[in-house]
């Protein structure tokens, strides 16, 4: 599977498949600058769900209404500029107010040992963190909250 | 340059049923009002349905009905009884895909000073998906030989 393949089953699981679990992912940009970076995919989202009157009043009463996002980025698969993609998402989530973020690593093929080391090994609370390896399907989380709870979303390779 | 003006249904529909439960309430509160007694029957019903298929089919066409009309250069989109005024492509700085809720998308086309306009894809029978990698292409200046579903070379 290419990595646009993969990006665009993401989004269409995102805005209208088991993503609407987590959040009401709505708005979806493809090739988004940021800082130095241009994502290949940003999607954003709202926790709160959209729907008529009574479900409207339901989710008013029983869910914060907080911002989501999720980013991908293929263009560093050896994840040279780490630091600057995660420190890059940080500032918008502070910047804009959004409660979280999901970063997916898509890559034709396998993540370096030390690309492992370094997702596995990093504890960033509000970034859930993921590369994908689109040959073998293989999904390698990192140990936050967030990132755990991604592969369910994020596996559609079908 | 290309024209798309198709009937949506769900839209229609919406209307006809709306003035459909307008006229009824409205037929029964007048017999009730003047004759104390509700004058139901076969040609009351079909009086009814020809009226609200009438009043429904106005209302789809001064409140839904798109027209959408582009080519390389530009765009031109009206919705209802609303305006039409041309739009260029490269006016554009960024495109989305929005998800309005069911299953119905607009591809969203921004300014540099935040002012946007909606393309109703899901209405007009295009396929969203796609659509937006052909807007993203002409909004950037290239050439759609490619035809739709082209767009930039990931990684």
């Amino acid at each position: 599977m290419e990595v646009k393949d993969y990006l665009v089953k993401l989004e269409d699981n995102l805005m209208v498949g088991s993503g609407r679990w987590v959040a009401d992912f709505s708005e979806s940009f493809w090739e988004y600058p940021m800082g130095d970076l241009v994502f290949d995919l940003f999607v954003t989202a709202k926790v709160r769900p959209k729907g008529f009157f009574l479900s409207k009043v339901a989710a008013w009463l029983t869910t914060p209404n907080y911002y989501v996002a999720c980013f991908a980025y293929s263009k560093d698969p050896g994840l040279k500029r780490w630091h600057e993609i995660l420190t890059t998402i940080s500032g918008f989530l502070k910047e804009e107010e959004f409660a979280w973020a999901w970063l997916v690593i898509p890559h034709e093929g396998e993540f370096s040992r030390k690309a492992r080391m370094m997702v596995e090994h990093t504890d960033v609370r509000e970034v859930g963190i993921a590369l994908v390896d689109l040959n073998s399907q293989e999904i390698i989380e990192a140990a936050s909250y967030w990132s755990r709870r991604m592969p369910r979303f994020i596996k559609c390779f079908s | 340059m290309k024209t798309l003006a198709p009937i949506q249904w769900m839209n229609l529909v919406k209307s006809v049923i709306i003035f459909f439960m307008i006229s009824s309430i409205v037929w029964m509160a007048a017999n009730y009002v003047m004759f104390r007694e509700f004058f139901i029957g076969w040609p009351v019903l079909l009086g009814n349905a020809l009226v609200t298929g009438v009043a429904g089919w106005w209302w789809y066409r001064r409140e839904y009905h798109a027209v959408f009309s582009w080519d390389q250069q530009g765009f031109g989109l009206r919705r209802g009884g609303g305006d039409n005024s041309p739009k260029k492509w490269r006016d554009f700085s960024r495109v989305s895909l929005f998800h309005e809720g069911y299953g119905r998308f607009v591809v969203r086309l921004y300014q540099d000073d935040g002012a946007r306009v909606d393309i109703p894809a899901s209405d007009l029978k295009l396929a969203p998906s796609d659509f937006r990698f052909q807007v993203m292409e002409l909004v950037a200046g290239r050439s759609v030989a490619e035809g739709l579903g082209s767009t930039r070379k990931e990684s």
